[in-house]
């Protein structure tokens, strides 16, 4: 497959998806049973228990007494044109708060993809180069312990220890390695667990191919070895696991980040839903569908453009 | 590998160096506070952080004994049949942005958001100016209309704001101005140097929106914030040993209560209500799920309400078996099932609650399983609390969990003539339909004497006590921390302004 015919494949996907999970989440709204117009009075009039009255103002002020089809239709042309409305709660551009918002997600996922690397890559390599050694058993058991506790626990353990216990970093502003580091260790963690063990048993599994195996009594030295023939073959299955990472990575971005009070797309998301702001909600939706598509396309890049074939 | 893990101590002992967070507190003058309240739009109507913090004010204030004194207005007249009411604006007052308050910005104000805000709860018919006075006619006599106007919703911003829809800044007239919201979720503010009354002797404030409980807890006992609002009850036992906070609880005027639909057979009997209100267990409620036992209601107004708290009043009590008796007497007979029959129909409701405050449904369990005791057998209806909202309207619900605050208009009248009279409201009765107590409430609003107000107060919560329109359960507590490093912070129980200008830091 060539370049442009794959880049071609993945824009009409992405499309699609977002397409669907957008519609998916307008409808999923409007087809509750509650009354919107009164819960976004609740909402936007922060404080007064809401009343009929209200309700009506917001209703009309905000067109959802018109007939749904031509809401959604009204909507649909907006979201292609990139133009979600404004916030029911604030009255700003949905754009510009995703703005807001992403940049900060995109700061903390990012040093947090790249630290989880950084930690799982070296350590799933010592694993296997000394497979069924105590070593191998102790960061087995840590790797396991780590991927099967859900990453809200670790949050809040890592709140108490290093924000109130030691005072080694803060829960309020966006930007400072006081601020960032825990939550960075935090989703490093998250992802590494995991990561690690897939790292593991693919240089096993590349240590043990022929090749390797001839090479080795061939009297080859292991390390210049497998930086020359193994790496490349063992990335494979990694770059393929990566999806499940940012699958990883945008829960985390929804826990992690309400836990630790960082506001970015998934606390601005939890607190759209809280206050049923239907547009706000919607764009967050669609910017983490975007980057999720968008980091999956990449890692897709980055096979085809390591093996050149079969790159979907 | 040697070398990765010397590389990583190595990381590790630079980002703990550095890490140092920066501790708030008079070194950079700053106040912060963690809040739960969302700062929503930049208009006083939608935002409780414009008026808590001090940005905008409003024409009119409650002192801490409920009376009603002037803030932008300086004084008021009514005429003699109370249906025009005359508020001399106080001069020598600007705005942030440097236009000067007038009536006629005042007017256009009450004007553009009198739908929005309390006023529309009053008969106001129209809203003018006259000279340096703003003058509201009303279709009936109107006492209330002060208190209406020190409702945080009503605060007054510049002429400039109210035509700007953008809504990216505002300007109002208090002792803190607003230099940054470009964060949603944050406010910036810095000290008024031209504040007409008590000016801040801090100079910054950053109002913080911190939606998740457990994090402003921890930001608190960090001592990120000098201020963090609305925490878990176990905060008192989490921050006992954190010695740079100190954790306040205060009763303010809200209550959690069991509403019913009077307009349903057999809940439309007193005798049978007054059951129900003997059949619940208040103080094991408030001890064991509100997590305070002096929260159980004793009557339908708190003892920091003093003007409507009757401490002549006997107060609620737990007593099964009194609960048993009126209903016996009320002509039902025990069941096999042990649940009340009378003329063949068994005593069943249902029982709505929603959970946007978490305790309610909580609290509505244990009132299922107390009224099975006497023989009353509830069904659970859960979701969010416009199950009881639509409920109210098409007259569906029998019974609902519901909360809500009396002081929202400063003054417990504005509460009680919206959930209480006539057919009710959706945080109070439902179908009550008192000719008696509507003809108090509408007497209230048209008298000024003190003494025939406190007669009337008294009347009118000795009713509701007697007759049980809504079964009042507990009353309500923020519990709040205070940072030491600050003097001076009073709660305000009406919820519309912090005070953050008379705060200094501790010596």
């Amino acid at each position: 497959m060539t370049l442009a015919a794959l880049l071609a494949r993945k824009a009409l996907l992405i499309l699609t998806i977002t397409l669907l999970v957008a519609s998916c989440s307008f409808w999923a709204v409007h087809l509750l049973p509650e009354n919107i117009a009164m819960q976004i009075a609740a909402a936007r009039f922060s404080g007064t228990e809401p009343n009929q009255q209200l309700a009506e103002v917001v209703s009309q002020s905000y067109g959802l007494d018109r007939p749904i089809l031509v809401q959604y239709a009204d909507w649909l042309a907006g979201t292609l044109k990139l133009d979600f409305g404004v916030s029911l709660v604030t009255g700003r551009d949905v754009v510009q708060d995703i703005a807001h918002h992403g940049q900060n997600s995109l700061r903390t996922v990012f040093w947090g993809f790249i630290a989880g690397v950084a930690l799982a890559v070296p350590t799933g390599y010592v694993c296997a180069r000394f497979a069924g050694s105590h070593l191998d058993t102790v960061l087995t058991v840590f790797s396991a312990a780590i991927s099967t506790i859900p990453s809200f626990l670790v949050a809040i353990v890592m709140v108490q220890l290093f924000v109130v216990e030691l005072g080694l970093a803060t829960l309020s502003g966006t930007s400072g390695w006081a601020r960032l580091w825990v939550l960075v260790l935090t989703i490093a963690l998250s992802i590494s667990g995991l990561l690690s063990r897939v790292v593991r048993t693919a240089v096993i599994d590349v240590r043990l191919q022929p090749f390797m195996l001839h090479a080795l009594i061939r009297g080859v030295p292991e390390r210049e070895l497998f930086w020359r023939h193994g790496l490349k073959n063992a990335l494979r299955p990694v770059l393929n696991y990566l999806p499940v990472v940012f699958m990883f990575l945008i829960y985390d971005v929804i826990v992690i980040e309400t836990v630790f009070n960082y506001h970015g797309l998934g606390w601005a998301l939890i607190n759209a839903v809280k206050a049923l702001d239907v547009p706000l909600m919607q764009g967050l939706v669609l910017a983490l569908v975007l980057f999720y598509l968008c980091c999956t396309t990449l890692s897709d890049l980055l096979t085809w453009r390591i093996y050149r074939h079969k790159a979907s | 590998m040697k070398h990765f893990f010397l590389a990583a101590a190595v990381t590790g002992a630079v980002i703990s160096l550095t890490a140092a967070p920066g501790h708030a507190g008079p070194a950079d003058d700053t106040i912060r506070i963690a809040s739960p309240w969302k700062i929503g739009a930049l208009i006083p109507s939608a935002s409780t952080a414009l008026s808590r913090t001090g940005v905008v004010e409003t024409l009119t204030m409650p002192t801490t004994d409920g009376e009603i004194v002037g803030l932008l207005a300086e004084s008021w007249i009514p005429n003699d049949t109370l249906t025009e009411w005359r508020f001399k604006i106080r001069s020598g007052v600007s705005f942030h942005d440097g236009s000067p308050l007038t009536a006629e910005t005042v007017a256009a104000n009450l004007t553009k958001f009198q739908e929005q805000s309390s006023l529309r709860t009053a008969p106001v018919t129209n809203i003018a100016f006259e000279g340096d006075e703003v003058v509201v006619k009303l279709d009936r006599p109107y006492s209330i209309l002060p208190a209406v106007l020190a409702d945080w919703n009503t605060g007054i911003v510049s002429a400039a704001n109210l035509t700007d829809e953008t809504g990216d800044s505002v300007a109002g007239t208090g002792p803190f101005s607003v230099t940054d919201a470009s964060d949603p979720t944050m406010l910036k503010l810095s000290a008024n140097d031209d504040y007409w009354g008590k000016k801040a002797t801090i100079s910054k404030v950053e109002y913080l929106f911190v939606p998740d409980a457990q994090a402003r807890q921890a930001m608190a006992q960090a001592g990120e914030v000098e201020f963090a609002f609305s925490l878990p009850v176990t905060a008192t036992k989490m921050l006992a040993s954190a010695d740079s906070v100190q954790v306040q609880i205060q009763a303010i005027p809200r209550v959690r209560a069991l509403k019913l639909n009077g307009g349903l057979a057999p809940l439309d009997e007193v005798a049978v209500r007054q059951a129900i209100s003997y059949a619940i267990d208040r103080k094991g409620i408030a001890s064991s799920i509100v997590g305070n036992p002096d929260t159980a209601a004793s009557q339908l107004f708190p003892a920091s309400l003093p003007a409507w708290h009757d401490t002549s009043l006997e107060p609620f009590s737990h007593d099964p078996a009194k609960a048993a008796e009126l209903l016996a007497s009320a002509g039902f007979t025990k069941g096999d099932d042990g649940i009340l029959i009378r003329d063949g129909d068994r005593f069943e409701i249902e029982m709505r609650t929603y959970d946007s405050r978490p305790e309610l449904p909580v609290i509505g369990v244990a009132i299922q399983s107390m009224l099975k005791e006497v023989g009353i057998e509830v069904t659970m209806k859960q979701g969010d609390w416009t199950v009881i909202s639509d409920g109210h309207t098409d007259g569906t619900l029998e019974a609902g969990i519901v909360s809500d605050s009396f002081v929202y208009v400063p003054d417990p009248i504005g509460a009680l003539s919206e959930n209480f009279y006539k057919s009710g409201g959706f945080w109070g009765s439902m179908n009550w339909n008192n000719d008696e107590f509507d003809a108090l409430v509408e007497t209230y609003q048209r008298t000024v004497d003190p003494e025939k107000l406190a007669q009337l107060r008294t009347d009118m919560v000795a009713m509701i006590h007697e007759e049980h329109p809504m079964v009042t359960v507990t009353w309500y507590d923020d519990v709040h921390a205070v940072s030491n490093n600050v003097s001076n912070f009073t709660f305000d129980v009406y919820e519309r302004d912090f005070g953050l200008n008379r705060l200094t830091w501790a010596e």
